[in-house]
């Protein structure tokens, strides 16, 4: 050790007053599967966290080499003993074990400094990068804001899909749910709406927090890497927990983001949460719930399964100018079992939410990427949030495609169809090739904007649908290089002017004549 | 259960059965019954009901050596704490000095090896 450092020591050990004061305290008589009871501890508040006296009986060189205190949370408060869960090694805790209040609610510190970090759900760094510099604690369980500290959700966040920033926009402060079966791009989505954040200028790109709610340790590896692949990490904060750990840290992780997502919002930031998946959150909480003892209900949930997730997503909200502006938009993810969106868990998660993308097995198995399902996808307050550009090219897609659907079926049957039928198939097939997109390959509104518009506007009219994709490649490439003044209007103007539309229009013409080839059907 | 338990034990000892019999048989009754489990819990149970339990804890002080039990330090803890009886002393080396004290779920810690733990992790921290 260094000599300052000694001197310090020394002088600190020479000027020691012992300031002891009456502590309450309990003992542990049982303990198993991370639950322990307590006696004693009987003024102990819910949501408290009580520390373990590991160190009793050690010597002080032991207790010194042991730094990591082990802490617990009270769950459970009985009659006459606190049932906690261990938030640690629970094969240190023995019976007989003394136990300390701390009298503070478990909270997460938090700053400037944990963006581009990854951290567990008490917020303590596991990426090898060291402490992080926190300004405060925040803790994790909080009362959401009330309706006059709200705002209406008026801007919107663009995820850089076609098909969601089209047809199911969604605002700053909204909270959409992202269910489907396993495999059908859920997180995918959520990676392409972190990544497409980059696009937006630097002072109002939100905050966003990934959390891993009992996802393989792989899983959350490879995301890591390709956030950090696209730049997107400089503005992101993944939570991890992993499938391997204890039941209360991915019952904790997502109110972890919550809470650190909080500190920025009122700073008058806006955040973007991904809660990725509240179906392993509520399988961890049931878990949790029956070992602490709770009376199970519906498939052996817990009664207060549905305020879990309702307290947890009532937090994101976009707040009044008197509070400074700030908003958390939540990206929830639920898993379903065959489609089957009747379920207990998602029927909760989809009253919860302002609306829902819903992705399809089949749709995904046919190549239609993203596997949106139109039909019973929605967004119920993202509307009012859609810049006026994509509104004014929007409104069209989804009459389109809710047309080729119905159409989609009859042909199937039906043989020998008129022309204006005909027509409409055609049609319908240019919209879906349009839509799709590959992974990690957001597109900022303003390029959506002009590929929608050229769609209605007759940038496809002879194409065939196969084409249609290298035709919006070219297309964009041919504005950027030629028209790019058309780009930074949308995106500076938000909306599409006669003028615009004119050049637009223009630029298609001289598009098509300039590329014949693309368009021999 | 438990608390049925509890009071068909107090019953018997109640009915003037030798305490050694009461409890054996109860330990059969919970091994025939597959309640083997509860045992400790219904014995902490009984304990807290006939007032021997953790809210009347004995005072017990924790020192390093046995003459810090008659330090001024210990005299202010009790006082402190409202004890008024004579403590359970337990010697515990580890402590380094000073000493704690426990009464009825609260303690009071103004031993030496608490006070340079807390100085090592402000310094550390």
């Amino acid at each position: 050790m260094s000599t300052p450092i000694i001197e310090r020591i020394k002088k600190e050990i020479a000027g020691l007053e012992i300031k002891a004061v009456p502590t309450s305290v309990g003992t542990v008589v049982s303990v198993g599967d991370g639950i322990a009871e307590i006696d004693g501890l009987a003024s102990a508040q819910m949501m408290e966290m009580v520390v373990f006296a590991t160190a009793e009986g050690a010597t002080l060189e032991a207790a010194l080499a042991n730094e990591t205190a082990l802490y617990g949370l009270v769950l459970n408060l009985e009659e006459d003993s606190v049932k906690v869960v261990i938030l640690g090694d629970s094969g240190l805790v023995r019976e007989g074990m003394t136990v300390y209040r701390t009298e503070k609610l478990l909270s997460v510190p938090v700053g400037e400094g944990i963006v581009g970090r990854v951290v567990d759900a008490l917020g303590a760094p596991i990426d090898g990068k060291g402490a992080i510099k926190t300004d405060r604690d925040m803790p994790i369980e909080r009362v959401a804001y009330g309706v006059m500290d709200r705002s209406s959700v008026n801007e919107p966040i663009h995820t850089g899909i076609k098909a969601i920033d089209s047809m199911i926009p969604i605002g700053r402060g909204q909270r959409e749910l992202i269910i489907g079966d396993r495999g059908t791009g859920k997180t995918t989505i959520a990676i392409d709406t972190i990544i497409n954040q980059k696009y937006e200028p630097k002072e109002k790109r939100p905050i966003c927090i990934y959390v891993a709610i009992g996802q393989k340790r792989s899983k959350t590896a490879t995301i890591m890497a390709e956030l950090e692949k696209a730049g997107a990490m400089e503005y992101t904060t993944i939570v991890a927990t992993s499938a391997s750990e204890a039941s209360p840290m991915l019952f904790l992780a997502p109110f972890t983001g919550a809470a650190i997502g909080e500190y920025f919002m009122e700073q008058g930031r806006d955040v973007l949460v991904v809660f990725d998946d509240l179906s392993k959150h509520a399988v961890a909480y049931r878990q949790m719930s029956l070992l602490l003892r709770r009376p199970p209900g519906r498939e052996a949930y817990p009664g207060d399964i549905f305020y879990l997730h309702s307290r947890l997503l009532e937090r994101s909200a976009k707040l009044s100018k008197e509070l400074g502006g700030g908003s958390i938009t939540a990206l929830p993810i639920i898993e379903t079992q065959e489609g089957d969106v009747s379920a207990y868990i998602p029927t909760n998660v989809i009253s919860i939410t302002d609306g829902q993308i819903f992705l399809e097995g089949d749709l995904f198995n046919k190549g239609i990427r993203p596997a949106l399902n139109v039909g019973i996808s929605v967004s119920r307050v993202g509307s009012s949030a859609q810049t006026k550009a994509m509104k004014a090219v929007a409104g069209k897609i989804r009459l389109e495609l809710a047309q080729f659907r119905e159409l989609e079926a009859f042909m199937q049957f039906a043989s020998d169809l008129d022309e204006d039928t005909k027509q409409r198939i055609d049609s319908g097939r240019k919209y879906v090739e349009l839509l799709k997109q590959t992974q990690s390959n957001p597109m900022p509104f303003y390029k959506q904007v002009v590929s929608i518009y050229g769609a209605n506007t007759g940038l496809l009219d002879g194409a065939a649908a196969t084409a249609v994709q290298a035709i919006e490649r070219e297309f964009h490439d041919f504005i950027e290089r030629d028209r790019k003044d058309i780009l930074e209007t949308i995106e500076s103007e938000r909306a599409l002017s006669d003028e615009t539309k004119a050049k637009l229009d223009t630029a298609i013409v001289d598009f098509k004549g300039a590329n014949a080839s693309l368009y021999t059907a | 259960m438990i608390k049925d338990y509890v009071q068909a034990l107090k019953a018997a000892l109640a009915s003037g059965q030798k305490p050694e019999t009461v409890f054996a048989n109860l330990s059969r009754v919970l091994a025939r019954r597959g309640h083997s489990q509860l045992l400790g819990r219904i014995l902490r149970t009984l304990e807290r009901e006939l007032g021997h339990g953790a809210t009347h804890l004995e005072p017990t002080l924790v020192v390093a050596r046995d003459k810090d039990a008659k330090s001024p330090l210990v005299a202010s803890l009790m006082k402190e704490l409202g004890v008024e009886t004579t403590p359970l002393v337990v010697v515990d080396d580890s402590v380094i000095g000073g000493a704690k004290l426990r009464v009825n779920h609260t303690e009071i810690d103004a031993t030496y090896k608490t006070a340079l733990i807390n100085l090592y992790q402000a310094i550390t921290k």
